[in-house]
């Protein structure tokens, strides 16, 4: 399985990764991308399984991002991670067609959980 | 004072609540109140909370020992990290916190937005002041600083208001 880690910080997206291994996804590959434009690029070239996006980047958003792919008829399953996690963002969120909305600072047992959901 | 405002003791109060809660999560450490003195340059990073009426620049700054501590304490590397590494982990250490604050005001200021954060290493300006300006076009503009031990690393926690008047 390949993920698409995508935060405009290379601090979060280390953190993320990191967390990704403690919760026991250290087998799976992972990809990096620092916006949703480069994301989305990465996307059309070569799909990953599922994506963990934050929501708040410049150039192109985490939600512009999923908007995007559904558009284009591209279907891999999204994840947010944020700090913005208001009831109105989660919501957003989901409409949009998120799999998770998980908020910023996550534990190791926070997102097992959260991905317990969406993985096999 | 409307609903959709709060005052300086409400943003200090909600800002330390959310500085408390990430510190433990993200740093693995507790925040304790201390005496502090600014050091001569510091490096700062800032994050805009805005509303309509009120809005919040929020600033945590150090030498840049301290940022380098804090920063490779937030990444979990022992390595050295390069100063843009070290604002890149600030400014997400900042966003986080901003997060945090505008979760825990949401019933207050439901648009509150967070803009990007900003590093500015360097700094060539004075010392940070706590008190009460006011801009010609009729905006208060309130300082406020309180010194933190985070992660054994002296913090000044910076918030400034800016409110407009009968707004």
């Amino acid at each position: 399985m390949r993920f698409l880690i995508v935060d405009d910080s290379k601090a979060m997206r280390n953190i993320v990764m990191r967390t990704l291994r403690q919760a026991g996804y250290g087998d799976h590959a992972m990809d990096e991308a620092i916006n949703g434009e480069r994301a989305l690029f990465a996307v059309r070239t070569s799909p990953p399984d599922l994506i963990f996006c934050d929501i708040n980047m410049p150039e192109m958003g985490g939600l512009e991002l999923l908007k995007s792919m559904r558009e284009e008829g591209i279907g891999v399953r999204l994840g947010f991670i944020t700090s913005e996690c208001t009831q109105e963002m989660i919501s957003s969120a989901i409409a949009a067609g998120a799999e998770f909305v998980l908020t910023k600072p996550f534990t190791p047992a926070g997102l097992k959980s959260a991905l317990s959901k969406v993985l096999p | 004072m409307s609903t959709l405002e709060l005052s300086m003791d409400d943003w200090r109060a909600t800002v330390r609540r959310s500085l408390d809660d990430l510190a433990l999560r993200s740093l693995g450490t507790q925040v304790a109140l201390t005496d502090g003195e600014a050091p001569g340059h510091p490096w700062a990073a800032w994050v805009p909370l805005m509303s309509v009426h009120d809005s919040l620049r929020l600033g945590l700054l150090a030498n840049p020992e301290g940022c380098q501590q804090l920063a490779r304490t937030f990444v979990g590397d022992e390595a050295e990290l390069t100063e843009s590494e070290v604002g890149d982990a600030l400014g997400e250490i900042l966003n986080i916190l901003a997060g945090c604050v505008k979760r825990d005001v949401a019933d207050r200021l439901p648009g509150l937005r967070i803009g990007l954060p900003i590093f500015l290493p360097h700094s060539t300006g004075g010392p940070v002041q706590a008190g009460n300006t006011r801009t010609a076009g009729g905006q208060s503009v309130e300082t406020d600083v309180t010194w933190l031990r985070v992660s054994d690393v002296l913090t000044g926690l910076i918030l400034v208001r800016y409110h407009h008047e009968g707004g």
